[in-house]
């Protein structure tokens, strides 16, 4: 037998430990907002750099064939999205994949289109948003091109036959806006369809809101109720953010741009050709 | 063994600790019913965007219903955080004074110099814990918005 000599021990009492769960429990609970803002954060600056990536590659993509890549267009005969081997209908985030360092993705479209569709590239989407994976069984983009406030923007329509260079940016590449992200319905990001913000692959889209949004109206933030249907979310730039949207413009810098921002502001720095000067304090 | 005290120190003490938890926690917020009205008529499919004057970082959306009446998009919630807001109310119409079609033939509409006007309003609303019906009218006040030219022929 062990000496059964014990020292008297003071123990805790209930009460004693509840209070100190109860600090515990406090202590986290302020703890716990401050890390989901150090997060989102740290989401925001990679989705900045995703689309400094694209801009990036647009200007690579200029400096190689003297113009802006196309931003694709509907058909021939597909009503919708762009028919499998019609590379010049296919959109923008298509035409600068090499210039991404996605080549085999490119190569891969220029064979099969279904296995296009299902190819991920990961610089396409926003980690405040959503994860690196398939949605609705094809790969996103959360970021579109801008196509002014109507066919004035940097994204070309394909059947409309010009094509956008550099010296078409009237207003000055530090004026003008090359891509952000867009607005899309949360409830019908998964499953459904809310018509057309988000229901097609990213790459053969045609013409259409995927990947190519208009500078109309201010950017705004993504829609979640399920009720709100029919139009009122397509053509607009949006995110996920608490505050405004991360944009690129032609000569390749990235802002943040807020949801409470100017519509005449925001429309003239959309458009490339509108010959107003663009307050960007404002933005 | 001792038996269980709940002194009074201590239950004002937990009670001070729930309090704080409870006041860090909730933010107020209000269900509203309501509608758009233009000229004595319901607007419907009109954008609202509540731009909260308070905190910056709230930012509310919505939009009208065929009816004219107001849905609040609150970022998944239904329900408005009270305080003051600055609503902006956009709808499109038709050269016609008519409403935009659904979905991508809307879409393509607005994107189509010239083939439909925007208008804007912006009114002052505020939102206390004990509002339930909140009407906005904007006779008079909308505005079409923007300087929005055709796009010119390049060169």
């Amino acid at each position: 037998m062990y000496s059964s000599k014990r020292t008297p021990r003071r123990a805790f009492t209930l009460i004693e430990l509840l209070v100190v769960i109860a600090i515990i429990a406090i202590l986290i609970g302020l703890l716990l907002p401050a890390v989901q803002k150090v997060r989102e954060a740290a989401n925001r600056m990679k989705c900045s750099n995703n689309l400094k990536q694209i801009g990036v590659a647009y200007h690579s993509y200029h400096d190689t064939l003297g113009r802006f890549p196309a931003a694709g267009d509907n058909g021939p005969t597909a009503c919708c999205s762009a028919d499998a081997g019609y590379f010049d209908y296919y959109n923008w985030t298509y035409h600068i994949l090499p210039y991404l360092e996605q080549d085999n993705i490119w190569r891969l479209g220029q064979t099969n289109q279904a296995a296009l569709r299902t190819s991920i590239t990961k610089t396409y989407f926003c980690p405040t948003r959503r994860q690196t994976q398939l949605y609705k069984n094809v790969a996103k983009s959360d970021y579109a091109a801008s196509r002014g406030t109507g066919e004035n923007g940097v994204a070309s329509r394909y059947n409309l036959g010009f094509v956008v260079m550099m010296a078409h940016i009237l207003d000055g590449t530090s004026n003008t806006l090359l891509a952000g992200e867009t607005r899309v319905h949360r409830a019908f990001m998964i499953a459904g369809d809310d018509c057309c913000s988000d229901n097609e692959d990213a790459y053969t889209n045609g013409w259409a809101d995927d990947v190519v949004r208009h500078g109309a109206s201010p950017p705004q933030p993504d829609i979640w109720n399920p009720a709100l249907i029919g139009g009122v979310a397509d053509g607009y730039f949006g995110s996920s953010h608490p505050t405004g949207i991360n944009a690129v413009l032609v000569d390749g810098s990235v802002r943040h741009i807020r949801f409470s921002v100017n519509a005449t502001t925001f429309s003239r720095l959309a458009q490339r050709d509108d010959g107003q000067n663009v307050d960007h304090d404002g933005l | 063994m001792k038996p269980l005290h709940f002194p009074g120190r201590w239950a004002g003490g937990i009670a001070l600790c729930l309090t704080t938890l409870l006041v860090a926690g909730c933010e107020t917020r209000v269900a509203i019913t309501g509608k758009v009205l233009n000229a004595g008529q319901p607007l419907p499919k009109a954008e609202l965007r509540w731009v909260s004057e308070s905190d910056s970082s709230l930012f509310v959306g919505g939009a009208t219903d065929a009816s004219g009446n107001i849905i609040v998009d609150a970022g998944g919630k239904s329900a408005i955080p009270v305080g003051n807001y600055k609503v902006t109310v956009v709808w499109w119409r038709l050269a016609n004074g008519k409403p935009l079609p659904d979905g991508e033939e809307g879409t393509a509409i607005k994107g189509k110099p010239g083939a439909a006007k925007q208008f804007s309003a912006t009114l002052d609303v505020e939102i206390t814990k004990g509002t339930t019906q909140v009407d906005l009218d904007v006779t008079g006040k909308g505005t079409v918005v923007g300087d929005i030219k055709p796009a010119s022929v390049l060169p």
